[in-house]
């Protein structure tokens, strides 16, 4: 079992591999979560204009990518578009397709935040002189933000875990470098090392996560 | 186009088998937990909670990864539908578990203890009492991380389930031409929409009165 699964010989061996994905991953992250949070803060901010001209497109967009499948999409920009004479790298069809599939939940998320925000906020804003794109950033965003950081946290681990995606189009991230390894090696515990790192990484994340959702029931 | 539309319907059955499959024992396997984990024996507890937080931080790619390639090794060869099936279905009864045991704590103490006073049972003030009005704060987060995890059915492309990014995929190599890819990604938007729109609906119904 042991050399099967923690077989130190491949552990020793697959390691250079598996570290250099574990920074791939690390750096692809740091690339799509503020990506994916500008395109919801565009979102957002769009829905925020009550005009229903507006809304109901915003919405339609938002459903789809919430009903669309983020590796359909994935696949679509790496083995469709290359037809239209196209062809973009796994790396940027990572970040096209987080802009536009995380974007949706973003902005999900910062439209509810802004909504919790009550109306009086900003009628107290403008009334001081601010501009409505003044008491947007300074008065509305901050408190929106704040209310929804739960769920902006909560969904920005989805995003670092969807990230192993991008072993798909052969970005060379943590799943992708261990997956490798392990067809070298023709034994599973690269990937072992791999999920252990995944965990060992994002577990604080779901244990802040399970406190700030229970105290958030507790407050209620 | 029209010569790889059978692939793809074929797909979309196996895709719909795959989701209800998931769904089902996935919210049940969920439900169980947060059962048992009511009875606050210590030791169970934490076996649960590690369980939960373990299929929370794994990506649901590598779960699937893990118990295709990694079986194998110890003369288990689950297939590639039976991985999927597995993996997702750990990731929804993970999250389930910890959307349902906040529906569970949420129920003031108070109903508990008042429910127990007039004679009821454990079993019937979890049943009568308890669960109905934890459903209805569970609803809006599960079903949309049901919907979250049944999309996650495209993952078993990698394992070459053959569901419809599958068939879409292989009738794109075969073709050597989009189209296939188009209408497959069309049948998912035919299959999830109605369920995301019918989600904002349920939200909204069961949405408690401010």
């Amino acid at each position: 079992m042991i050399q099967t699964f923690f077989n130190p010989e491949i552990i020793a061996a697959s390691w250079p591999i598996v570290v250099a994905g574990l920074w791939n991953t690390v750096r692809l992250s740091l690339l799509v979560v503020p990506l994916g949070l500008f395109g919801g803060l565009i979102l957002a901010l769009l829905a925020s204009v009550k005009n229903p001209a507006v809304r109901w497109p915003l919405m339609a967009w938002v459903d789809f990518f919430r009903a669309f499948p983020p590796l359909v999409l994935l696949i679509l920009l790496f083995a469709g578009l290359p037809f239209a004479g196209l062809e973009l790298g796994g790396f940027a069809c990572v970040a096209i397709a987080f802009f536009l599939n995380t974007g949706a939940y973003y902005g999900e998320i910062l439209r509810a935040g802004i909504d919790s925000v009550p109306a009086g906020q900003v009628e107290a804003a403008r009334s001081t002189g601010l501009s409505s794109l003044q008491a947007m950033a300074h008065v509305v965003l901050p408190q929106a933000v704040r209310n929804v950081l739960p769920d902006l946290l909560s969904n920005t681990l989805e995003v670092v875990k969807l990230t192993s995606l991008g072993s798909v189009v052969a970005v060379p991230e943590l799943l992708y470098q261990a997956r490798q390894a392990q067809s070298i090696t023709y034994n599973p515990t690269p990937i072992v090392v791999a999920a252990i790192i995944y965990f060992l990484m994002l577990w604080p994340v779901v244990r802040l996560l399970s406190r700030l959702e229970n105290r958030a029931l507790a407050g209620r | 186009m029209l010569r790889y539309l059978p692939d793809i319907l074929s797909g979309v059955v196996v895709t719909i088998e795959l989701a209800l499959l998931i769904v089902v024992t996935g919210i049940a396997a969920g439900l169980a937990l947060a059962l048992l984990r009511s009875l606050a024996i210590r030791p169970l507890n934490w076996l649960i909670v590690f369980v939960v937080d373990l299929f929370r931080s794994l990506p649901p790619l590598v779960v699937i990864v893990l118990i295709y390639f990694g079986l194998p090794s110890v003369d288990l060869s689950p297939s590639g539908f039976v991985s999927t099936w597995l993996s997702l279905a750990f990731v929804l009864m993970a999250f389930s578990e910890e959307i349902f045991w906040a529906g569970i704590t949420s129920v003031a103490k108070g109903q508990w203890e008042a429910a127990r006073s007039t004679g009821l049972t454990f079993g019937q003030t979890l049943m009568n009492v308890v669960l109905p009005q934890a459903f209805r704060l569970t609803i809006p987060p599960l079903t949309n991380r049901t919907i979250a995890i049944t999309k996650g059915t495209a993952l078993g492309t990698v394992v070459a389930v053959t569901e419809i990014l599958g068939q879409a995929s292989s009738a794109m190599s075969n073709s050597y031409n989009p189209s296939p890819l188009m209408m497959g990604a069309a049948a998912y938007i035919v299959l999830f929409l109605p369920v995301v729109v019918a989600a904002r609906w349920v939200e909204t119904k069961f949405a408690w009165k401010r």
